[in-house]
C-alpha cells in the first residue's frame, strides 16, 4: 500500500523540471552585485588604515633625524651624494635594458617598471631630504643655544648605515613588491570569497548579520605615569599628579568573522597633569627648561613643599620668584588601529578583548602656572607632534535590539613618544573607561 | 557573472523542482531557489569534487528549503480528524494523475510533514538522517511520515472522487 503511494509520488517526481520565472535570476544578480560593491569599503578602509601607518613611520623618523642632523653639517654631505648617485646608476641600467630590447622584450618591460618605480622613490627621497635640510636650517635657528649631545656621532654613523643599506636593497625590495602587487591583485579575489565563506558558515543559521558598526563614544581618562618625575623640570620630581580628563570621537568597526573585529576612528584625547605648591625661579640658562612661556623668559622649578634642592630654594630668596600651581595639559587627535577577539558572548553580552595602537597628533599644547597673584601660560617644547600609544583592554557590550548596543570598555593605553627630549623619565599612560551607543549595519 | 548565470541556466530547472516539491507554493520555491542559488556562489570553492556536484547543489537547495521552515514546522497543528479515519484502498497500480495535481498535494502537506515526505521518499533519505537534519527523534521522522501518508492518500482519494 505505502510502496504503491511511494512509487507514484516517485515515478512522477523524478524528472520533474521546472523553468522558474526570470525574474529570479534578475534577483540573484542584482544581490550579487551589491554583495561586491558592499566588499570594496573593507579594502578602502585596510588600504586606509595601512597608509595611516605608514604615514605614521615615515613622519616619525623624520623628526628624530633632523635632531640628530642639524648638529653635526658634514655628514649630511658625505650622505647626500651617494643618494645622487643612484639615479644615474639606474638610469645607466634602464639604457642597457632598453638595449636588450630587441631580444627579451617581455622581461625587459618589468625590468623597465621596476625602474621608473625607483627612480620614483628616490626622488622621493629626495625631496624629503630637502624638506629635512630646510628643517634643520629653522631648528638651527630656535636651538641655538643647545648644547650638543655626546651620543650625536654614534647615532649618526648608525643612521648612515641603514640609510645605505636601504638603498642597496632598494633594487630587489621594488621588484619584488611589483611582483607582489600583482600576485595581490589576483589573490585580492579568492580573498573575497574566503571572507565570504566564513561569512556564510555563520549566516548559514542567522540570515543577516551585521558587519559594520558605528559609535560615538565618551571616555573619561585618568592620566599617570610610570614615574613620578616630572617632564617639565627635574626639581619636580615625586610631586607630579595624574588628573582626570576625558576623551570622546567616533569609532568604526568591522566584523572579520565571528571571533575577530578590527576597528578604528577618531577621537579627541586630552591628558592633564599638575604640580601644586611649586615654585618657580628665573634663571639666566635657557638649558634645563623644557617649556617656553608666553612672556620668553625662562625659568627653573622646585618643590617648594619637600625642600630637596635646597640651593634652588635659597637662590629664589635672591631672584624674582613665584609659587603657585603647575598645570600641564596636552591633547591629541587619536587615531586607533585596534583588533578585538570575542571570546565571551551569549544572546545579549559580549566580551571582547581590544589591543591595538593608536597614531596620536598633538593638537594642543599648554602648561600654566597659576599663583596667588598671577598665572602665566606657555608651552612644552619636548612633546613630539607624532606620538604612538600601545593599547590594550576589554570591551563590554550589551544588545538593547538587532542594531543598537551599549559599550563600556575600559581601557589602558601607554604612550610610547611623547616626549622628544628630557623627560626626566616621565612616560605617562592613560587608563580610561570609554562608553558608547553602537549601531550596527 | 557570465560563469554564474551559465551554472544558473544549467541547474536552475532541475532545483526549481525541488523547491516546488519542498517549499509550500509556488513563491516560496522561487525565494528559496534565489537563496539557494546565492548560498551556491558563495560556496562554490568549497566544493571539493567529492560526490556529484549535481548532488552537492541539491544538498545546499533542500538545507535552504528547511532552514525557511524549521521554526514554523514544529509550531503547525495537524487535523486530528484524519487520525481517526480510516482510509479506503485505493488502486494505485491503473492510476494517473497530473504530475502538477501530485505537486500541488505534497505542498498542501503541513511544513514538517511535506519535509520528511520529501526526504524520506523521493530523496531517500533515511529516518536518521531526517532526524538529524530536522533536529527531531527518529521515531517523530517515523511517525510524521506516516501521516503524510495519509494526508495523500485522502487527498489522492478525494480527486478520485471528483473526477470520476
Amino acid at each position: 500500500m505505502n510502496n504503491n503511494l511511494d512509487k507514484l509520488f516517485q515515478e512522477n517526481l523524478k524528472n520533474l523540471e521546472a523553468t522558474p520565472n526570470k525574474r529570479v535570476w534578475n534577483n540573484i544578480e542584482t544581490k550579487l552585485k551589491k554583495k561586491k560593491n558592499r566588499l570594496v569599503p573593507l579594502w578602502w578602509f585596510a588600504t586606509g588604515a595601512a597608509a595611516l601607518f605608514i604615514l605614521g613611520l615615515l613622519v616619525f623618523p623624520i623628526s628624530n633625524n633632523d635632531k640628530f642632523i642639524d648638529k653635526n653639517d658634514s655628514n649630511i654631505i658625505t650622505e647626500t651624494p651617494e643618494t645622487e648617485l643612484k639615479p644615474k646608476q639606474i638610469k645607466s641600467l634602464s639604457k642597457d635594458s632598453i638595449q636588450k630590447k630587441s631580444i627579451l622584450v617581455a622581461e625587459e618591460n618589468k625590468i623597465l617598471k621596476s625602474n621608473k618605480q625607483e627612480k620614483k622613490t628616490l626622488n622621493k627621497k629626495e625631496e624629503k631630504k630637502k624638506l629635512v635640510s630646510t628643517k634643520n636650517a629653522m631648528k638651527k635657528i630656535f636651538l641655538a643655544n643647545n648644547s650638543i649631545k655626546n651620543d650625536v656621532a654614534p647615532a649618526l654613523k648608525k643612521e648612515e648605515t641603514s640609510l645605505t643599506k636601504k638603498n642597496t636593497d632598494k633594487p630587489i625590495t621594488s621588484k619584488e613588491i611589483t611582483a607582489k602587487v600583482t600576485l595581490k591583485k589576483e589573490t585580492k579575489k579568492i580573498d573575497i570569497n574566503s571572507v565570504l565563506e566564513q561569512k556564510d558558515s555563520i549566516s548559514f543559521n542567522k540570515k543577516t548579520i551585521s558587519k559594520w558598526s558605528i559609535a560615538p563614544v565618551f571616555a573619561v581618562l585618568s592620566s599617570n605615569s610610570f614615574s613620578n618625575s616630572s617632564p617639565i623640570d627635574k626639581g619636580l620630581s615625586n610631586s607630579t599628579i595624574g588628573k582626570n580628563s576625558i576623551s570622546y570621537g567616533v569609532q568604526v568597526s568591522f566584523k572579520l568573522n565571528k571571533k575577530w573585529t578590527i576597528q578604528s576612528g577618531v577621537h579627541l584625547q586630552e591628558m592633564s597633569y599638575v604640580n601644586n605648591n611649586v615654585i618657580a625661579v628665573s634663571t639666566i640658562s635657557t638649558q634645563s627648561s623644557s617649556i617656553s612661556f608666553n612672556s620668553n623668559s625662562s625659568v627653573t622649578f622646585a618643590n617648594a613643599a619637600t625642600n630637596q634642592n635646597s640651593d634652588i630654594v635659597s637662590t629664589s630668596l635672591n631672584r624674582s620668584n613665584l609659587s603657585g600651581d603647575l598645570t600641564q595639559k596636552y591633547g591629541y587627535i587619536e587615531i586607533p588601529l585596534e583588533i578585538k577577539y570575542n571570546f565571551l558572548s551569549s544572546r545579549k553580552f559580549n566580551t571582547q578583548i581590544v589591543a591595538g595602537f593608536s597614531s596620536l597628533f598633538l593638537n594642543k599644547n599648554e602648561v600654566n602656572l597659576n599663583s596667588q597673584f598671577v598665572s602665566r601660560f606657555g608651552k612644552a617644547t619636548n612633546l613630539n607632534n607624532i606620538n604612538f600609544s600601545g593599547n590594550l583592554g576589554f570591551d563590554f557590550g550589551y544588545s538593547l535590539n538587532k542594531n543598537w548596543s551599549l559599550n563600556l570598555t575600559p581601557m589602558f593605553k601607554a604612550q610610547l613618544n611623547t616626549f622628544s627630549e628630557n623627560s626626566n623619565g616621565f612616560s605617562p599612560f592613560n587608563i580610561g573607561i570609554y562608553s558608547g551607543i553602537k549601531y550596527q549595519f | 557573472m557570465s560563469a554564474q548565470s551559465q551554472l544558473y541556466q544549467i541547474y536552475s530547472d532541475k532545483l526549481f523542482a525541488v523547491c516546488l516539491k519542498y517549499c509550500r507554493n509556488y513563491e516560496d520555491a522561487e525565494d528559496t531557489l534565489q537563496d539557494s542559488f546565492i548560498t551556491i556562489f558563495k560556496k562554490i570553492n568549497q566544493y571539493k569534487n567529492k560526490g556529484s556536484f549535481e548532488g552537492w547543489l541539491k544538498r545546499i537547495t533542500i538545507n535552504t528549503a528547511l532552514q525557511k521552515y524549521r521554526d514554523t514546522a514544529a509550531i503547525q497543528v495537524v487535523d486530528k480528524i484524519l487520525e481517526n479515519k480510516k482510509t479506503e484502498e485505493i488502486n494505485f497500480k491503473y492510476l494517473t494523475i497530473d504530475v502538477n495535481i501530485l505537486l500541488g498535494f505534497i505542498q498542501k502537506l503541513p511544513d514538517r510533514y511535506r519535509m520528511i515526505f520529501n526526504l524520506y521518499v523521493l530523496d531517500n533519505y533515511s529516518h536518521k538522517e531526517i532526524s538529524k537534519l530536522l533536529g527531531i527523534s527518529e521515531g517523530t521522522s517515523k511517525s510524521n511520515l506516516s501521516r503524510a501518508r495519509k494526508i495523500l492518500k485522502e487527498q489522492i482519494k478525494n480527486y478520485q472522487a471528483t473526477t470520476e
